[in-house]
């Protein structure tokens, strides 16, 4: 065999392409389904490293620094979670004390809960101004008023938002019909608002507040 | 959610295109561990592998459009594209000569896997390496320079003080050689 043949063929292009040697290779036509395969083979020869546990919330917080979501994960920041999971029983120690008067939360759904798929997603203020021009947008205010305030709309398509929150700790919203509720979340509120998706609107009646278990705050639906 | 039949790298791609932060979370819980062993591999620190792994995820989340599900696997597009920040931060360190000699000594100190061992191939990354590991020391070596090394065929040439040619020679034989092994395991399509 010749190993000095000047000649590139398509194996030498796509082999040259695949591992990155494209600074002296002659890879510009190279095919990129034979480069993809060669590339698979690559792809295989390190060890998986697992990733530590912190830098899943670090590399999800830079890029949407970058670019906001439009849909935000139900989950949260795994390591804030964790945080607000250890200072549970401290929150709910000082939530006894001091906050008197909430409502017990009724976290079981009813069979004419609404139950059908919920999902999140960030809002800006027009998109709120919008929601409550629209005709038939039920409204409610969280009471008792708690310094994380709040208001709510919720249309008959379904789309809600609660807005004017003061708070970005992480909240979870219950959608309180008469069958029960369905708790969205946890999630944290991004410019004071939560956006949320939910079927049969007409059977919520009620938005409450929820933090670390306790309903902190209900938002009687006007209405439609 | 996925459609029913749908794959999860189109699934991924139509949600980060979306701005489905979720998305994002299962891309880097499916293929970070992948992505940041090649980084580590490239770089030898973990620290700067760290870095190139943020890179390259911000990178998808920024710019999801360009990941094109027709065209390749995600996890092919993340490493290659690791590949490529490492290499670059490789290069910027000006340190691939000394990254060179010490792949080169370990080439040829990796003790190669006799074609009559018994081990069991569990999955197609151990086929992959066990294939590697079992070419010529003068395949095998310009292989893991060019794509662990980040080195240009010329460079590879230059450390090993070979002709290029011989080079890119060795490079495609040993190469086709992984690729026809893994055939023969039928872990590999065959063409």
């Amino acid at each position: 065999m010749n190993d000095a043949n000047d000649e590139w063929d398509d194996d030498d292009r796509a082999i040259a392409r695949a591992l990155g040697a494209n600074a002296d290779a002659d890879t510009g036509g190279a095919d990129d389904e034979l480069t993809d395969e060669y590339r698979q083979l690559l792809d295989h020869l390190t060890d998986e490293i697992p990733p530590r546990p912190d830098l899943e919330d670090d590399v999800v917080a830079a890029a949407l620094a970058r670019r906001p979501a439009t849909v935000r994960s139900v989950e949260g920041p795994r390591r804030r979670t964790d945080r607000v999971r250890v200072a549970a029983l401290v929150a709910a120690v000082a939530a006894a004390v001091v906050v008197v008067g909430l409502i017990v939360g009724d976290r079981s759904s009813g069979p004419s809960a609404p139950t059908a798929h919920v999902s999140l997603a960030t809002v800006e203020r027009a998109d709120v101004a919008a929601l409550l021009r629209r005709s038939g947008t039920r409204t409610g205010q969280f009471r008792p008023v708690l310094p994380t305030g709040g208001r709510v709309a919720l249309g008959t398509d379904g789309t809600g938002i609660v807005y004017d929150l003061r708070t970005d700790a992480s909240v979870s919203l219950g959608l309180v019909s008469r069958g029960g509720s369905t708790v969205i979340g946890p999630t944290r509120a991004l410019g004071g608002a939560i956006g949320f998706v939910v079927d049969h609107p007409e059977r919520v009646t009620a938005v409450d507040l929820i933090r670390n278990g306790a309903t902190i705050g209900r938002a009687e639906l006007t209405s439609s | 959610m996925s459609s029913p039949g749908e794959s999860p790298d189109r699934d991924w791609s139509r949600r980060l295109i979306a701005g489905d932060e979720h998305a994002l979370r299962e891309a880097f819980r499916a293929h970070a561990p992948a992505v940041l062993g090649l980084a580590t591999r490239v770089l030898g620190n973990e620290t700067a592998a760290e870095d190139v792994l943020q890179d390259v995820f911000v990178r998808l989340w920024e710019r999801p459009e360009t990941f094109d599900p027709a065209r390749g696997r995600l996890r092919s597009y993340l490493l290659a594209m690791t590949h490529s920040r490492a290499v670059e931060r490789l290069r910027a360190e000006d340190s691939q000569r000394r990254r060179a000699e010490a792949l080169r000594r370990d080439a040829v100190t990796t003790t190669a896997i006799e074609p009559g061992d018994d081990l069991a191939v569990q999955a197609t990354g151990t086929a992959v390496r066990r294939a590697l590991a079992g070419l010529p020391p003068d395949q095998r070596a310009p292989i893991e320079m060019a794509y662990f090394g980040g080195l240009s065929y010329r460079e590879v040439a230059v450390a090993l003080d070979e002709p290029e040619g011989t080079i890119r020679y060795r490079i495609r034989a040993g190469m086709q050689k992984m690729r026809a092994a893994l055939q023969a395991e039928e872990v590999w399509p065959r063409e």
